[in-house]
C-alpha cells in the first residue's frame, strides 16, 4: 500500500515542526507539505492532493470552521481538527465535526504526554485515511426525527442498560442514534473515543438536541431512564450495579486498544453486571476496541447490534465484532435507534 | 496566499478594468473567475471556491440586490465577502446593499487604491502582512 500523504496545516511553526518530525518516524505515513493559514493550506490540497489534512480549528484572523465547510464542499476529503483542551476548542471542535471533520486530536500538552499525543496523531491519521468522505450536507434531515413508540412498551424495561461504543465518525453517528431515542428509554452508557473537553462540549451539544438527558458522566452517576451518560476523555467507564441500581464507576488506569475510555473495558463491566439485560452496539470505527467486550456481553445473554459497512465512516471496530461472532444484528445507521428498541 | 476572486458585472470591459486594479495592487490571486450577473455567480460558486465577490448592482436577471439576498441562502457561500462596485450614487441605495450584507462599497470610476484598501481590510491584513509573507519558522509560536 502506498504512503498516506499528509498535509498540516497550524499557524504555529512550532506544531508543525514537531508534528512532521514525529510522523516521518511512522511507517506508512509522509508529511508532503504544511501551510500556515487557510489560503495557501487550499493552494497545496489543489496542487498535492493530500489524503488527510490535519486542521489547527483556532487559527487567528481567520474562521476555521467557514473553511472548514467550504473544504468540505469544494474539495472533500479527510480532515483532522486539532485543537485546544479548552472548553472553546472543545466546541469549535465539536462544530467542526458537524461541518465534516472526522476526528479531533488535542493539542500536545495539557492531559496527554507528547508520547500519547504521537500515538494518537498516526493513529487518527490511518483512520482518516480510510474514511469515507463526501460532500458535506447540512444535518437535520427530517428523518432524524426521534423514533415514535407506544410508551407502554417500555415501561418494564427499566432493568435494562444499553451500551454504545464509537470512535472515527462516532460523534455523529452516537448524536443520530441518541435523539432518536424517546425520554422513556432505559439507561444509556457511552464511550465515544474523545480527548477531555471534547466530551464535555459533546454531552453538553447532545443534551441540547437529545430528548433524553445527556450527560457527561461523573463517578458513581446512576444510570437511569431517560438519561444517557457520555465517558469523560481520558477516564475509561464501567458499569456496576448495587442491588436494583445501576450507576457507573469512572477511573483512570491503562490504555485498551490505545484508547481511554475504551469500549471493551465498558462494554465487559456491562456483560459482567448487566448480563441478559444489557444491549450493546458497535459503531464506526478504526481498530478493535470493543470487539472483545461485545463478544463477552454475547456470551453472558446481550442483544448485540454493529453498525453496517455502508453507514460506517471506518468500518474498522464493528468488522472485528462481526468476525468474533459478537454481533447478533447487523444494522445501518438510521435503523440502529428502532433496532434498539426493537430489543427491548 | 492566494486569493481566489469572483468578478460579477455585465460589462466584460468592466470585469477586465476590476481585474486589472487587483493586479496592479499587489494582491497575491489564485484564480480569477468572472459572472455577467448574479445567477451566473452563484453557478460559479456552486463549483468553485471563492474567496472575495466585487460585484455590480445594475445588471441583467439577477442584479446586485437579489444576488446578496440568494447568496444570504446558501449555508456554505453566505459567509464569502461581496465587495459593491457600482455606478450607484445615492446614499440610500448603497445603505440597502451594505444592510443585505455587502461588505463595502466602491463607486465607479475608482482608483486601484481604493479596491486594495478595502481587500486589506476584508482579509482582516495590514501592509506588513502582505509585505512579509513568508515569516521566519519558528517566529510565530
Amino acid at each position: 500500500m502506498r504512503d498516506i500523504k499528509v498535509l498540516i496545516v497550524d499557524d504555529s511553526a512550532i506544531v508543525r515542526k514537531i508534528f512532521t518530525e514525529e510522523l516521518s518516524r511512522e511507517p506508512g505515513i509522509q508529511v508532503i507539505a504544511t501551510a500556515p493559514d487557510p489560503y495557501v493550506a487550499r493552494d497545496k490540497i489543489v496542487k498535492l492532493n493530500p489524503d488527510v489534512v490535519t486542521l489547527d480549528i483556532e487559527m487567528p484572523r481567520m474562521d476555521g470552521i467557514t473553511f472548514l465547510k467550504k473544504l468540505m464542499n469544494y474539495y472533500p476529503l479527510p480532515v483532522i481538527i486539532v485543537s485546544s483542551l479548552t472548553p472553546r476548542g472543545g466546541k469549535l471542535a465539536l462544530q467542526a465535526i458537524e461541518s465534516g471533520a472526522v476526528e479531533v486530536l488535542s493539542k500536545p500538552g495539557a492531559a496527554y504526554s507528547v508520547g500519547d499525543m504521537k500515538q494518537q496523531l498516526a493513529d487518527k491519521i490511518r483512520a482518516a485515511a480510510r474514511a469515507r468522505v463526501s460532500r458535506h450536507k447540512d444535518e437535520y434531515s427530517v428523518e432524524d426525527a426521534p423514533v415514535k413508540l407506544p410508551t407502554c412498551a417500555l415501561t418494564e424495561t427499566t432493568n435494562k442498560v444499553i451500551a454504545i461504543g464509537a470512535s472515527t465518525g462516532g460523534t455523529e453517528a452516537v448524536k443520530k442514534v441518541l435523539t432518536r431515542f424517546p425520554p422513556t428509554i432505559p439507561g444509556v452508557i457511552v464511550v465515544q473515543h474523545m480527548p477531555p473537553n471534547f466530551t464535555t462540549a459533546f454531552a453538553e451539544r447532545l443534551n441540547g438536541l437529545c430528548a433524553v438527558e445527556v450527560k457527561e458522566a461523573e463517578d458513581g452517576d446512576s444510570v437511569l431512564p431517560g438519561r444517557a451518560l457520555i465517558a469523560p476523555g481520558n477516564y475509561h467507564m464501567l458499569l456496576k450495579r448495587s442491588g436494583a441500581r445501576y450507576y457507573v464507576c469512572v477511573k483512570t488506569g491503562p490504555m485498551v486498544c490505545h484508547q481511554r475510555p475504551a469500549v471493551d473495558v465498558l462494554f465487559n463491566s456491562s456483560a459482567q453486571y448487566a448480563g441478559a439485560n444489557a444491549i450493546g452496539v458497535i459503531m464506526t470505527g478504526m481498530g478493535s476496541d470493543g470487539a472483545q467486550g461485545l463478544s463477552k456481553m454475547r456470551q453472558a445473554g446481550a442483544r448485540t447490534i454493529a453498525q453496517d459497512e455502508a453507514s460506517c465512516v471506518v468500518y474498522g471496530m464493528p468488522k472485528e465484532a462481526v468476525k468474533m461472532g459478537a454481533v447478533e444484528k447487523v444494522v445501518p445507521l438510521k435503523g440502529i435507534a428502532q433496532q434498539v428498541i426493537d430489543f427491548l | 496566499m492566494a486569493f481566489n476572486v469572483l468578478i460579477v458585472d455585465d460589462s466584460s470591459t468592466m470585469r477586465s478594468v476590476i481585474k486589472k486594479s487587483i493586479e496592479m495592487s499587489g494582491f497575491d490571486v489564485g484564480r480569477f473567475f468572472e459572472a455577467g450577473n448574479g445567477r451566473e455567480a452563484l453557478a460559479v460558486l456552486e463549483k468553485d471556491w471563492v474567496d472575495v465577490i466585487l460585484s455590480d448592482v445594475h445588471m441583467p436577471e439577477m442584479d446586485g440586490f437579489s444576488f446578496l439576498k440568494a447568496l444570504k441562502t446558501q449555508t456554505i457561500v453566505s459567509t464569502t465577502p461581496v465587495v459593491i462596485v457600482t455606478t450607484e450614487g445615492r446614499e440610500e441605495r448603497l445603505e440597502e446593499l451594505l444592510g443585505l450584507g455587502a461588505r463595502a462599497c466602491v463607486t465607479k470610476p475608482f482608483r486601484p487604491e481604493e479596491i486594495k484598501k478595502i481587500l486589506l481590510d476584508v482579509f482582516g491584513m495590514d501592509k506588513d502582512v502582505m509585505e512579509d509573507k513568508e515569516a521566519p519558522e519558528g517566529a510565530d509560536f
